[in-house]
């Protein structure tokens, strides 16, 4: 089956089925604890530490954990998942996987996760950006403080990595916290979208997030400052700053749409990737198996083609 | 892809399954014992002329050093592990925004009594 990835603000069927399905998954304990989380990372060699009470996880807590140690699995060049090439790869992986899950507990196999077209309301005023309806109790709830209404007012965060000590929190389950618009005045706009699109390689040396060209570093938005994905991270901000951010299921609708960009790109430029095989660092390579843990083999080789997956309504007009 | 479930996922964590080839070599250690300064290496070459830039931070919240490490990129912007996705203006920036974002309060820690239960009296 192949699923097809609508704009969140056009399906009403894949926004209600996408809130109810991350509420399904945050609500589907696994018999896994905090300590057992603690152990995996600590057999896997990831230098993540946990603090805080021992309680049950659910399904979304381990995307959760996943993305944490990732984070937490330094390279020469960034980590896993981030600062380098392997970040969009990566990232589709990670939507894929979680695609599967909400399919599996939604019992709908053609379900995909819907994209925030957030450089759309990059275009309005500043003021105007964080009270639009996405933020209503029809969509993600609100835009700033604890996320009350709404299906995702049913949320509840057991894990957060804390900012001043990367240390991972296990406390008390709370509601989904934001603070939209208040550490970034303005979301990425289409100018933003489009000198990302423009850059002609994929990455480049020294492959990090400083360096001054290529499509991956402007869209994961080291390019000038704050930008792109990154800027959206710090404009909704709490829960999506740390690297717990998968905390506010936003996070999937933002990565939705940074994919979707990618796969805009790769239809104009065709699928490339860089650092091939023989080139660049360690775990950035187009064959080096990418950390899963679900245990599968994927490199990004393996994931530059999603049609086996998904398909985007449409890619972007350039 | 297909072959990978629901029930992959649960035993891999439940059991600590071994999913990486080998352990990330050059990582910081992510809530360990504090170092009291970090340093960031910049360098160029202009006009010839080779230039290195070695920046330290030793920043102190409320008398205590801060745990972790802050990184200057070359356009000046101060980064830290904790607030990944923020390219601050400043180092001061940086910290306000850190303490911005943390909680004041930390629960009660059972997972290092656990864990320490772990490596004293059970370790195959």
């Amino acid at each position: 089956m192949t699923a097809i990835r609508q704009n969140i603000l056009v399906g009403d069927t894949a926004r209600d089925q996408f809130l109810q399905g991350v509420v399904l998954l945050d609500q589907e304990m696994t018999g896994i604890r905090v300590v057992d989380l603690a152990n995996f990372a600590q057999n896997n060699g990831i230098p993540l530490q946990f603090e805080g009470i021992n309680q049950e996880v659910s399904t979304y807590d381990l995307f959760v954990f996943w993305h944490m140690i990732a984070a937490a699995f330094s390279l020469q060049v960034g980590n896993a998942a981030h600062g380098g090439p392997v970040f969009l790869p990566w990232h589709r992986m990670y939507l894929i996987r979680l695609e599967q899950e909400l399919q599996r507990v939604l019992g709908d196999p053609d379900f995909g996760i819907p994209y925030w077209d957030w450089a759309s309301d990059g275009e309005m005023a500043p003021e105007q950006q964080w009270r639009t309806e996405l933020w209503s109790d029809l969509y993600l709830g609100e835009a700033r403080g604890l996320v009350r209404s709404g299906p995702l007012g049913n949320m509840r965060v057991r894990l957060y990595q804390v900012p001043q000590t990367v240390r991972v929190t296990s406390d008390q389950p709370r509601p989904v916290w934001r603070q939209a618009a208040l550490n970034a005045q303005s979301l990425p706009d289409r100018i933003d979208e489009t000198s990302a699109l423009a850059e002609q390689d994929y990455d480049l040396p020294p492959w990090s997030r400083f360096v001054t060209r290529g499509h991956r570093n402007a869209l994961e938005g080291f390019l000038g400052g704050t930008t792109m994905h990154n800027l959206v991270h710090v404009w909704v901000s709490g829960d999506m700053l740390p690297m717990s951010s998968p905390n506010d299921p936003v996070f999937f609708l933002n990565h939705c749409n940074v994919d979707r960009i990618w796969e805009t790109w790769m239809a104009d430029n065709g699928q490339v990737y860089r650092p091939a095989a023989n080139e660049g660092p360690s775990g950035h390579r187009i064959s080096d198996r990418m950390l899963d843990v679900f245990g599968g083999d994927l490199a990004p080789a393996d994931v530059l083609d999603p049609q086996e997956w998904y398909t985007y309504d449409t890619l972007l007009n350039v | 892809m297909a072959n990978c479930s629901h029930e992959d996922l649960i035993s891999n964590i439940k059991s600590g399954k071994r999913v990486v080839e080998e352990a990330p070599k050059h990582g910081h250690q992510h809530g360990k014992k504090p170092k009291l300064s970090h340093a960031s290496k910049r360098e160029a070459i202009y006009k010839g002329r080779k230039i290195r830039i070695r920046t330290t931070y030793k920043i102190e919240i409320d008398g205590e050093a801060l745990t972790v490490p802050f990184t200057v990129s070359d356009d000046g912007r101060v980064h830290c592990h904790g607030l990944p996705n923020y390219a601050a203006i400043s180092a001061l920036d940086l910290v306000r925004r850190l303490i911005d974002t943390s909680p004041k309060e930390q629960p009660d820690d059972e997972i290092a009594a656990l864990l320490a239960k772990k490596a004293g009296g059970h370790r195959s």
